[in-house]
């Protein structure tokens, strides 16, 4: 957790200075009252700050700290992390697909990707689960509730 | 009012086809705030013209229904799946979703709907006895009077977070920068636009909020499964007892007058108002460092607020005719395509619609309460289902349900991605909430802070010579010191026993 | 019934000047008299709105669809499609993907031209076919009754004296209100003080509560709060009185030239043939001349004006040019 910290306060501290330069084009103030970029100046400037103080925060705990070794024990899982990417893949793949496929043709195909190649659930536990919740999205929010959906070659 | 008025509305609330529509409305409202994404305007637009044709206090009694059973049903989803169903529902996730957990679900529903019941009644005897001097009040909250409120909420924000303040703080910073992205109100310059027409409006809210509880929820237990076992209580034990009651009582009261006071004003809405209920409740309990764990008083103070707001927000609607939300905006299109034009005339040229409603609103929080108590174990018991099997269901109808708001594949995808950063937050324990109350808060606290100096003509002395705006200051100032001061005293004392090792 | 005793005498009046009101638009838009067109629709139609669930342009298309499909003269059905974001720009831009389709039709309004005027959207109104132009809405000029301005010479006067000192509500830049805002002080030569707020709502809540001054709405908008003794009309910021309110002055009466009117009307894909364009102009005059339509118009304070097919296309391209002066003028017009 130390080691993420000290990553992630100097990542964020970097996106805040991104943003600060961009913000930093804005025309800061009017006449009588703060522009466009008053407001963004300076969240990024506190933003900036906080970032750097949870990363100097850890590197001080870090270094104070006895058993160094004790901190990476809190090492990422590989397996967790496979199926975490997986999923944001399989999501990207269907928002790409959506509009030539229609989003519940999209979205069934994405979750039998998830149910079987994700989670590896049974065969029929899979395509019930994707079956179910395209069916009950369709009924409620297309059939029901009238939602006018990308609709694919299949009319659906 | 007249007693003969109220006589007049619950004669024509009780008619058996307004009983019906009003029994229809309220259970559309639910099952619409149910649903992840689509809330209560977005319910009440597409259910618009299925009300064609009835006589206008039909109509509205009918949308009236859909649109405070959505506070309701809102709370369903936010307890069960951690998924708020509309956007006042957010704060009901933090506590509700752990007493879920635990295996308390039937209890945080039951909680929701007795404090929602408690709140809505109260909230339609204030709209019946004070409507319009409770408008005029309203209306005289100036940019000022928000600018100060806004300040509030912000200095409550920190106290939201379990764990790391600066952390929570930081995530507060984040969710005010997503504030500012889309076109400036205030002198039309894009701001991190980068030419992308989806982004000129800002980034919505409710997609974030979805994307960071929702799927963030998921990915997590993708990761590294919280809940393996399916909870097994039995569903009569499943209700509130009276030691929950007793927690929440309080919670229920103030949380109704603030959801009320914060409904009323045009443009502040129930997101805030159940917020500020949170926040207040956490202050004023005695068992603070509790809420986030799964407290009940946790569930019933914004439950309460939200309810209150959604009739609070009838207030200027019909008093004035000024809609102070997206849903009243709704329904004044809707009184307006019905042939009646909504103002302050509107009680004394049509007190069939005005009175119906009225009294339709008490018997519509009846049939709430009754629909809601018994099968809040019956929701429950949704979470009998093994969670593997409901991962991929809650996906599904969460990503169609955010897409419906706007019908927008762009909205779809900024679930998404706030998805995978909430998985990243999560793991590195960032809390959600601040950024997404803080980017509901910044715009308006940037438009109130620019309108106010405006208004002034630079001079920053509009905010303590306006006396609304200087007390709800002052309150802010000491709201931020306190914990400050608590922080200090905790860091230090920290301090020390660190070194003594 | 109590209520229909108390039925405002707004609507009273309203009756009275109806048939003046039908002669005026007759003269004023003569209604023309098309071929008819040998293409019909074979899908459902997609209306899609530019404005979220509830607005002005909302309620006009759904009146629309409701009135097209229960009156028979467009023999599918119409889905009515809200893709708000980016005044307009989300909307225009996904009609125009849709180029060529005749079954996809859409609202049009004031920000159809200025948000591409000020180079937030993609397309332009060159894009699209402009088939028609049903109404124009007005804006009236407004003090609540406390205020101390009787006339709009009387407020002119007071912000002549304190530059600044009379604040002016409205919705977003660009809007209406920041027109009118801009016009005003040009007619008069005076500095106005412009307060942008979130929505036109709350700017009226604002004036009502006395934080700012003076507002621009939609008589629709202001009719109830006049009649009730709260706002108090200064100026019509029409060419001529409105029927409905022949006490309200214009702001041109009393020596301010300052006009503005919205229209609304509904556009097509480009791309659609001559047929499918015929097609859609029969439409809209039939729709012109339906009793719904008529009733729509006078409940929401709108003035009838018929533009069709290449009158549409003129009168486009003339407010177009009317609102790049205008916003060129405010500073926000996107640099050519």
């Amino acid at each position: 957790m130390i080691r993420a910290d000290i990553i992630g306060g100097l990542l964020m501290a970097a996106g805040f200075s991104a943003v600060l330069w961009e913000a930093s084009s804005f025309q800061y103030g009017t006449e009588f009252a703060p522009g466009p970029g008053f407001a963004p100046v300076w969240y990024s400037v506190i933003g900036i700050a906080l970032s750097l103080l949870i990363a100097g925060n850890a590197l001080r705990t870090a270094r104070s700290r006895a058993h160094r070794a004790e901190d990476d024990s809190m090492a990422l899982d590989r397996g967790g992390l496979f199926r975490v990417g997986a999923t944001l893949f399989g999501l990207a793949v269907m928002l790409s697909i959506v509009l030539a496929l229609g989003l519940v043709p999209a979205l069934f195909v994405f979750l039998l990707f998830l149910t079987l190649g994700v989670q590896r659930l049974p065969l029929p536990l899979g395509v019930g689960a994707s079956v179910g919740t395209v069916v009950f999205v369709y009924l409620v929010f297309v059939y029901f509730l009238g939602v006018p959906i990308p609709r694919g070659p299949l009319g659906i | 009012m007249e007693f003969n008025d109220l006589i007049l509305g619950f004669s024509i609330a009780l008619t058996p086809s307004n009983l019906l529509f009003a029994l229809l409305g309220v259970f559309l409202g639910t099952v619409i705030g149910a649903l992840p994404g689509i809330g209560p305007s977005a319910g009440i637009a597409v259910l618009l013209p299925v009300t064609f044709g009835m006589p206008p206090v039909t109509a509205m009694i009918m949308l009236a229904g859909i649109y405070y059973g959505s506070m309701y049903g809102g709370t369903i989803t936010s307890v069960l799946i951690n998924t708020p169903g509309e956007s006042a529902s957010v704060m009901t996730t933090l506590d509700g979703y752990q007493m879920a957990l635990k295996g308390r679900a039937g209890a945080a529903l039951g909680m929701a709907a007795i404090g929602s019941f408690i709140a809505g009644t109260a909230s339609v005897v204030l709209l019946m006895v004070a409507a319009p001097p409770l408008a005029d009040l309203a209306v005289t909250f100036g940019p000022p009077e928000y600018f100060a409120l806004m300040v509030l909420g912000l200095t409550t924000l920190a106290s939201l977070t379990s764990g790391s303040m600066i952390k929570g703080l930081l995530m507060a910073v984040v969710g005010l920068m997503f504030g500012t992205v889309g076109i400036d109100l205030m002198l039309g310059a894009p701001r991190f636009v980068f030419d992308n027409v989806n982004l000129m409006d800002g980034i919505d809210f409710l997609p974030v909020a979805v994307g960071l509880f929702a799927i963030g929820e998921l990915l997590f237990n993708l990761y590294q499964p919280v809940r393996t076992e399916p909870i097994k209580a039995k569903l009569s034990g499943l209700l509130p007892t009276r030691q929950d009651w007793r927690d929440s009582y309080g919670g229920v009261a103030r949380g109704t007058a603030i959801g009320f006071f914060v409904g009323i004003l045009p443009g502040a809405g129930a997101t805030i108002a159940s917020f500020l209920a949170y926040a207040t409740e956490k202050r004023v309990s005695k068992r603070p460092e509790k809420f986030g764990t799964g407290v009940i008083e946790g569930v019933a103070a914004p439950e309460s607020a939200n309810n209150a707001a959604s009739t609070g927000a009838l207030i200027p609607l019909m008093a004035l005719g000024i809609p102070g939300s997206g849903t009243t905006a709704v329904m004044l299109g809707a009184l307006t395509l019905y042939g009646m034009q909504p103002g302050p005339l509107l009680m004394s040229t049509h007190p069939d619609v005005f009175w119906g409603l009225v009294a339709s609103m008490y018997i519509g929080n009846v049939m709430l309460l009754v629909l809601n108590l018994p099968l809040a174990p019956v929701f429950a018991s949704i979470l009998r289902i093994p969670y593997e099997i409901l991962i991929p269901v809650i996906i599904g109808i969460a990503l169609v349900g955010v897409y419906s708001v706007e019908n927008s594949v762009f909205n779809v995808g900024v679930t998404v991605v706030f998805g995978a950063i909430g998985f990243v937050m999560r793991v590195y324990g960032y809390p959600a909430a601040p950024l997404v109350l803080a980017l509901v808060l910044g715009p308006m606290l940037e438009r109130a802070l620019r309108q106010s100096l405006q208004m002034s003509l630079g001079s920053p002395e509009i905010f303590v010579t306006r006396p609304v705006s200087a007390v709800i200051l002052a309150v802010a100032l000491l709201a931020m010191l306190f914990p400050l001061i608590a922080w200090f005293r905790s860091r230090r004392a920290g301090l020390a026993v660190a070194g003594d090792c | 019934m109590r209520y229909s005793a108390l039925r405002s005498t707004y609507i009273a009046a309203a009756i009275a000047v109806a048939p003046l009101a039908t002669a005026l638009a007759q003269s004023a838009t003569a209604v023309p008299s098309l071929p008819e067109s040998s293409w019909k629709p074979e899908r459902p139609i997609e209306f899609v709105v530019q404005a979220a669930a509830g607005g002005g342009s909302d309620l006009f298309a759904r009146t629309v669809a409701n009135i097209l499909t229960k009156d028979g003269i467009v023999s599918v059905p119409i889905n009515v499609v809200n893709k708000p974001g980016g005044s307009g720009a989300v909307a225009y831009a996904y009609v125009n993907r849709k180029r060529g389709d005749p079954h996809v039709i859409a609202t049009a309004t004031s920000s159809y031209l200025t948000t591409p005027i000020q180079g937030h959207s993609p397309v332009t109104y060159k894009d699209f076919i402009n088939t028609a132009v049903l109404c124009v809405e007005d804006y009236v000029g407004v003090v609540r009754t406390e205020s101390p301005y009787k006339t709009l010479k009387e407020l002119v006067e007071a912000a002549r004296k304190k530059p600044n000192g009379i604040r002016i509500g409205g919705s977003s830049v660009g809007s209406s209100d920041n027109i009118i805002e801009n016009r005003l002080e040009k007619a008069a030569g005076i500095q106005l003080n412009y307060i942008v707020f979130n929505s036109g709502g709350e700017a009226n809540a604002a004036l009502l509560g006395g934080s700012v001054d003076l507002a621009g709405p939609n008589p629709s908008e202001a009719a109830q709060l006049i009649q009730a003794g709260r706002l108090r009309p200064l100026a019509m910021f029409s060419p001529e009185r409105l029927d409905n309110w022949p006490d309200v002055p214009t702001a041109r009466e009393q020596g301010y030239d300052v006009t503005l009117e919205q229209h609304r009307g509904v556009i097509l894909t480009a791309g659609a043939t001559a047929q499918q364009s015929l097609y859609w102009q029969n439409v809209m005059v039939k729709l012109f001349k339906s009793d719904g339509f008529k009733k729509y118009m006078k409940d929401n304070g709108l003035r009838p004006l018929l533009k069709i097919g290449e009158d549409s296309e003129k009168y486009i391209a003339e407010q177009d040019q009317y609102y790049t002066e205008i916003l060129t003028a405010l500073g926000i017009a996107k640099k050519p």
